[in-house]
């Protein structure tokens, strides 16, 4: 009987779960079930990022794991954990590498993606995706990506030129266009489109001094 | 050495250390040599008071006695032997836990004081194996109960010594044949860093903590049901907070910031019950929180933890001093602290306290500088000033491991430079919004030299960064620049701050109140001229 992928990711991440328990996340034996349960979530566009960072653990605390396959998978879990944007699991990864991935041709192109998403280049990261199969073959990579960039121009813009959106989110088509403008419920207003009013954040404001009582209260005690 | 000092002018508790003491230089000969008299009553007293459990008197003997007999009597030399010690005392049995607490004293005094043997690494491995398994493995809660000082004390020595073990493995040039062959030996994996995280997580589960912390977080009282029946003395329940601790500590020095942060999620930093019982534990929770916090670009975090951490610092200062090795950890802490809120504040434009800005540039005001101008290199310096002693889980003897000779330090520095980079023009743009008020792209294009595109790139990475930054602190703290976009427009805050007096007026009302008590002070002594003839 073949279960459904939902199903499957579900008990996946249930039995991983359950065995990174206390300790249980340094058992060696279990690497095989993670890199599986990776693949998995590549190829279906799951995410589980507890489970994806106990790999690069397990290579850290036992290096004699690490086999000439292994960077493939630090690979995957890196992209993997860059479709979380703005979530801070790229930085926890890559806290974990260790030099030898850290200098791998790959591994370098990723983080160099990595720091385009972070500075919003958005143009340049189409351009540059384009280069690397990993993450044509990742599932729903282009679609986080586009979400995070969603996000980062919810936060700045208030009004923004079309033409230039359309650029930003990897020149798709006006189809594709349409959807995402009534998905985060912007108004298309003919060359522009309005995102949200922002006025309140610039708002003439006065900072007032606060002074928490316990600051104060070296000095009431004065006689 | 004889105690030099007036034996009727201590206060009693310590008088009676010297009883019987009119002979200050008596001694008891032992298999090490003479112990001093002095030391043989304080022992005597140490063992009857923890075997009586008269908590109150083993709580004084260890804040008080312990390190002012260490400073006199062993400054530089351990304090007698277990087996000596076991003879003094009369007990028969070596693993009662008086021997396993004296032995923790004996193996912490020599790695403070001393250069530890690997076998005396070994050994005190060995019995803080048995110290744990004494509380652990007891079928029901133990009788005993110790001051939370010295379990704070054990916790924090456990990880330190493990952290000294994975260093001095690291330094493979250091070690000598015979040590190698030992290591080499070692069947019980000696400090093996899964054993340590192990006994942790045990310590943790023992008394449910974190179902503690929950309901406390609640304000729900805490029942057996929560805590069970071991949770529900101090004893369990003060080591599994302060276990908590440690883990949050040993993660952020093996660079897994998830962990560390997953360790402290229910913990509630600003709390008046657990995590005020011991200063020396609020400091090292803060400081590595905070650290956890800025390796993950949430500097809100960071600056909210360290503002309140140094500002508790300078209030409780006075109670420091007369604790030497104590005031030297928390001045170390303070300037690392300072070095790491000097880089979070470059960051991220949130406003600090005044009295931890007036700090900032008294100790790493050029280095704010010359970051202000450009030089980004001072950031490598800052970052080491204010990082920890990085580990690695494993250590081999090969030094061409798969870590490379950069080190796990060297490791983490790359992550932090990646933001570094990052943040680069978000720094330099920062200076021009300060100043203009509402200007389309192609203006600021020309002012910052930069192409049209980069400009609005640079606008919205700026947005996306404070936002990561501010995390989830819930301080009112407040941004200095604010901006949205409006098609080719860019409108900028108007923000204006007040200027803040309070805190500045508060210290010099302290400083001037110190000051008369100074001359007041003085007026009162009569001075005594001084013999001449």
């Amino acid at each position: 009987m073949v279960m459904d992928p939902q199903t499957q990711f579900e008990q996946m991440k249930e039995e991983a779960f359950y065995s990174m328990e206390g300790l249980g996340r340094l058992n060696p034996e279990k690497l095989d079930f993670y890199v599986d349960y990776l693949k998995f979530q590549v190829e279906h566009g799951f995410y589980d990022g507890d489970a994806n960072l106990n790999i690069l653990k397990l290579y850290q605390f036992s290096p004699d794991l690490i086999t000439r396959s292994s960077i493939d998978n630090v690979h995957l879990v890196l992209a993997k954990a860059l479709m979380r944007l703005p979530n801070s699991d790229y930085v926890f990864c890559r806290a974990q590498l260790s030099q030898e991935m850290i200098d791998d041709n790959l591994t370098k192109k990723i983080d160099d993606i990595a720091t385009l998403l972070e500075t919003c280049q958005f143009p340049e990261f189409w351009n540059v995706i384009q280069e690397e199969k990993i993450f044509s073959e990742m599932t729903g990579f282009a679609d986080s990506a586009r979400r995070f960039i969603c996000h980062v121009v919810q936060l700045t813009y208030k009004n923004i030129e079309e033409d230039f959106l359309i650029q930003l989110l990897g020149s798709i088509d006006k189809d594709q266009f349409m959807e995402i403008v009534a998905q985060k419920n912007w108004e298309h207003n003919g060359d522009s489109v309005f995102v949200g009013h922002k006025e309140e954040m610039v708002e003439q404001k006065e900072i007032i001094e606060k002074m928490p009582i316990e600051v104060v209260a070296p000095i009431l005690a004065i006689r | 050495m004889a105690w030099q000092g007036n034996v009727a002018a201590m206060p009693v508790q310590m008088q009676m250390y010297y009883q019987g003491a009119g002979n200050t230089t008596g001694t008891t000969t032992g298999s090490q040599g003479e112990v001093a008299e002095p030391v043989v009553n304080f022992l005597k007293w140490f063992y009857h008071f923890i075997e009586k459990r008269e908590i109150y008197h083993v709580e004084n003997m260890y804040e008080d006695g312990y390190y002012k007999i260490s400073d006199f009597y062993f400054k530089d030399k351990p304090w007698p032997s277990p087996e000596v010690v076991q003879g003094i005392v009369e007990e028969k049995d070596e693993a009662c836990i008086f021997m396993i607490l004296y032995r923790e004293l004996y193996y912490r005094h020599i790695y403070a004081r001393l250069k530890p043997t690997l076998e005396h690494r070994f050994d005190s491995y060995a019995n803080y194996c048995e110290l744990f398994s004494y509380l652990l493995t007891a079928e029901e809660p133990v009788k005993i109960e110790l001051p939370n000082k010295w379990l704070w004390d054990i916790i924090e020595e456990f990880v330190y010594q493990f952290q000294n073990f994975q260093q001095f493995k690291s330094k493979a040039g250091k070690i000598n044949d015979e040590e190698k062959s030992m290591l080499r030996d070692d069947e019980d994996n000696v400090w093996k860093v899964t054993a340590v995280l192990n006994i942790l997580l045990q310590l943790t589960e023992k008394c449910n903590i974190n179902a503690q912390l929950i309901a406390a977080k609640k304000g729900e009282p805490i029942t057996e049901e929560i805590a069970g029946e071991f949770g529900m003395k101090p004893i369990y329940a003060v080591t599994g907070f302060f276990s908590l601790v440690g883990l949050l500590r040993l993660y952020v020095l093996l660079g897994d910031y998830h962990m560390a942060l997953s360790c402290i999620e229910h913990v509630q930093f600003k709390d008046k019950d657990m995590m005020a019982l011991v200063p020396a534990c609020q400091i090292t929770a803060n400081y590595y929180a905070g650290f956890a916090y800025l390796m993950i670009r949430k500097y809100g975090n960071t600056i909210q933890l360290y503002q309140h951490i140094l500002g508790y610092m300078q209030r409780t200062k006075q109670f420091f001093q007369n604790r030497s090795f104590q005031a030297d950890d928390i001045n170390k802490k303070n300037e690392q602290m300072l070095a790491l809120l000097a880089i979070a504040s470059t960051f991220c434009p949130l406003r600090l306290d005044e009295s931890v800005n007036i700090q900032i540039k008294e100790k790493q005001g050029d280095k704010v500088a010359r970051i202000q101008h450009g030089d980004m290199a001072v950031y490598d310096d800052l970052f080491f000033s204010g990082c920890p002693k990085f580990l690695s889980p494993v250590v081999s003897e090969n030094p061409t491991s798969p870590f490379g000779s950069s080190g796990p330090r060297g490791l983490q520095l790359q992550v932090f430079k990646a933001e570094v980079e990052q943040q680069k023009t978000d720094t330099y743009f920062e200076e021009f919004l300060e100043a203009v008020h509402l200007h389309t792209y192609l203006k600021l294009a020309k002012f910052l030299d930069m192409h049209e595109n980069e400009v609005r790139c640079c606008l919205m990475a700026f947005k996306h960064k404070k936002e990561v930054a501010k995390g989830d602190s819930t301080d009112q703290t407040t941004m200095d620049i604010d901006f949205y976009v409006d098609k080719d427009m860019v409108h900028i805050s108007d923000t204006k701050i007040a200027r803040h007096y309070g805190d500045y007026y508060v210290q010099q009302v302290l400083k001037l109140k110190e000051s008369n008590k100074l001359i007041l002070g003085a007026a009162l002594t009569p001075v005594v001229p001084a013999n001449t003839a």
